[in-house]
């Protein structure tokens, strides 16, 4: 069998300058793995966040809790879940909810100026190998969001 | 005439005799229907198996006929529903009855399981019939399952994606199983493929099977007599009892008893047709485009309290709770008559059995209206779309009514509801200053907690002075303010004791 890691394939989804700086952004891409009957379920969206120059972090809209389509809303700065009201931070960590870890997140390159990232499987806590590895049981506790807050970058600390 | 009367009698009684004679059924089938019941089991009661029996049959011919225009491929399944509903003659209230039979055919197969625990029908011999019909429960709540994935809109798709997503939680084999459910790495054509098989082919032969199973467990084992208190239900006598009681009371199964099942069926019959013809089909909704996020997914009424029950699962236990007590909850089910094959029938006599379907059926019927209301998710357009009410902003100072407006901008409104509008995930905020102090509220506001993520990234400090501002107006009814008792003493530099204390005597005698 193929480990999951290995289905699908490298992808360009925009060019660097396609998403400015310190924004996240929706971008629709077809799935290297549909076929021709896949039709409109062929295609897939993720959330891009370019957080400095070469940094980004692409995550998938489905939620870590059950596979649902979340949403960015910049003033508060929140990904937010409509199913069961499962919440993210900006950097996709676990906010608050059910969900037990944080979005998941596709792995990127650039190459030159386009934004490549790699994707396959549907995100699920089994198959995110295709993205970039996290702890797969690590439940962060959301309450003690608030201890370790100086570690983020906050506009108003400095 | 009366000769041609009389020939074509009995050219009609040559032809049954000579079909009866090759094939040797129809002798069998009229003894069997005539067979003699207890005078007390012709009740209103017991016809909520036949009623199944008559909407799983309307189910078989509504989804032939919806077969013959139905496409099932990813690429198209959409449309073909498009046309049903809007180009063939009568194809809306096909579909309609289609699925109105599937939501009255969940709800006759649980009223009909209901009656039969607590009239303790499921005892000897009557246990593998029991079992049986657990398995015809499973099977019915399959075909509403995967006739929701018929329907290939985004509910379905994202239906799809949470059954994958709770697949990917069993351990070690969670990836191929998802696999082997999306039929692939992504939700698609072979999803659909798959789905259709078994929505189609599969559950439907196991299910025809199965109530034929069923149904020739009634007829060998009779139809339950109506229990009494105090009649006890032992191996060794009871079958003697039953017949004896036949042989006393019996009357014909068809039609003395039967003409209820009949009228009963038929309401039902007209009550999926009054439904379908005053609500109409269900969906599809919009178009199984994952690109299409501004949607709030949702499953259909049969299975609106597991997706409530899954909101409220703390994450730590979801898993095991999701995995093992559904098992669990099957096993109990069909291991039940084992357990419970003798003894009391009568319900006066089960206070326990009784608790359990009230207890059961409460929290069921509870879920399922939190899962039409949904208050764990937030509005999503309630930051944009509802007002501050104006009571609000009546007299308030330039910085309470810009923390008014942080409010909105922040999106607060999407969990937190004023005068009754807005998100209900947290609590409403119309008195929240009869609650927290400031220092509360900012501490809250900034590090989150509870089930509140943290805005210390997502506001300035002038926008949470202004906000908490705003909130230390909402008093409600002019309730009085939030006070942290502690404060006096922590703010003060010296320590007063009390007036409660009097001076002491002693010291007032120097």
């Amino acid at each position: 069998m193929k480990r999951s890691a290995n289905v699908g394939g490298w992808l360009t989804i925009g060019s660097v300058n396609d998403f400015p700086v310190g924004e996240t952004r929706l971008v629709d891409f077809q799935s290297p793995v549909a076929g021709l009957g896949d039709g409109q379920t062929g295609k897939v969206a993720c959330w891009v966040r370019h957080v400095s120059a070469q940094q980004f972090q692409v995550f998938a809209i489905n939620c870590a809790h059950l596979g649902c389509p979340v949403r960015w809303f910049a003033q508060s700065k929140l990904f937010l879940c409509p199913c069961h009201g499962g919440a993210y931070y900006e950097d996709g960590s676990r906010a608050s909810g059910p969900p037990e870890r944080g979005l998941f997140e596709y792995r990127y390159k650039l190459q030159g100026d386009s934004l490549l990232i790699h994707a396959g499987d549907m995100p699920t806590l089994a198959t995110q190998a295709s993205c970039k590895e996290k702890p797969l049981i690590g439940i962060q506790p959301a309450v003690s969001r608030g201890d370790s807050m100086p570690e983020r970058s906050t506009s108003w600390q400095g | 005439m009366a000769g041609l009367r009389d020939r074509v009698i009995a050219a009609g009684l040559k032809s049954y005799q000579w079909l009866e004679y090759r094939l040797g059924l129809i002798k069998p089938m009229a003894h069997a229907a005539a067979h003699r019941t207890p005078s007390n089991s012709a009740s209103w009661m017991y016809v909520f198996g036949s009623a199944a029996t008559v909407l799983l049959m309307l189910q078989v011919v509504t989804g032939i006929l919806l077969a013959l225009v139905y496409s099932p491929s990813a690429n198209e399944t959409w449309g073909s529903l498009q046309f049903l509903n809007h180009n063939i003659a009568l194809g809306w209230y096909l579909r309609a009855l289609h699925g109105w039979g599937s939501n009255f055919m969940v709800a006759i197969v649980l009223i009909h399981m209901v009656q039969v625990f607590l009239f303790g029908a499921y005892k000897f011999p009557r246990e593998l019939t029991w079992m049986v019909g657990v398995v015809l429960l499973l099977l019915t709540l399959g075909m509403a399952f995967t006739g929701q994935v018929m329907r290939f809109d985004g509910d379905a798709y994202w239906g799809l994606g949470i059954g994958a997503s709770i697949a990917s939680r069993v351990p070690i084999i969670g990836a191929p199983l998802v696999h082997l459910v999306l039929g692939g790495p992504i939700i698609g054509a072979a999803t659909l493929s798959r789905f259709f098989t078994l929505h189609v082919f599969l559950i439907p032969g196991l299910l025809l099977a199965g109530a034929g199973v069923h149904i020739w467990m009634v007829l060998l084992h009779g139809v339950s007599d109506w229990p009494m208190p105090g009649r006890i239900v032992t191996r060794s006598t009871y079958e003697r009892e039953y017949q004896e009681l036949t042989a006393k009371t019996g009357i014909p199964f068809v039609p003395d008893a039967a003409w209820k099942d009949a009228v009963f069926a038929a309401a039902i019959l007209f009550a999926v047709m009054a439904c379908a013809f005053f609500f109409g089909p269900f969906g599809p909704s919009g178009q199984p485009d994952p690109t299409i996020i501004q949607t709030a997914p949702k499953p259909d009424m049969p299975f609106l309290w597991i997706y409530a029950v899954l909101a409220f699962l703390p994450p730590s236990i979801e898993t095991p709770i999701m995995l093992i007590v559904p098992v669990l909850a099957i096993a109990v089910m069909l291991l039940l008559p084992l357990v419970a094959g003798e003894g009391e029938r009568h319900w006066a006599r089960r206070p326990v059995a009784v608790l359990m379907v009230a207890v059961i059926a409460v929290s069921l019927a509870i879920f399922t209206r939190l899962g039409t209301q949904t208050p764990w998710s937030p509005v999503m357009t309630a930051w944009t779309s509802d007002s501050v009410p104006p009571k609000y902003l009546l007299n308030r100072s330039p910085l309470e009514r810009q923390g008014a407006l942080v409010l909105q901008n922040k999106q607060c409104r999407n969990c937190h509801s004023l005068n009754g509008v807005g998100g209900q995930r947290g609590p409403a905020l119309d008195a929240i200053a009869s609650r927290m102090t400031e220092d509360q509220m900012i501490r809250q506001v900034l590090q989150g907690g509870g089930n509140m993520p943290a805005y210390g990234n997502a506001l300035n400090p002038a926008e949470t002075k202004a906000l908490v501002s705003f909130l230390m107006t909402l008093r409600g009814n002019n309730l009085a303010p939030a006070a942290d008792a502690s404060s006096k003493l922590v703010n003060s530099s010296e320590v007063h004791l009390p007036p409660a204390y009097p001076p002491s005597p002693t010291r007032q005698a120097r």
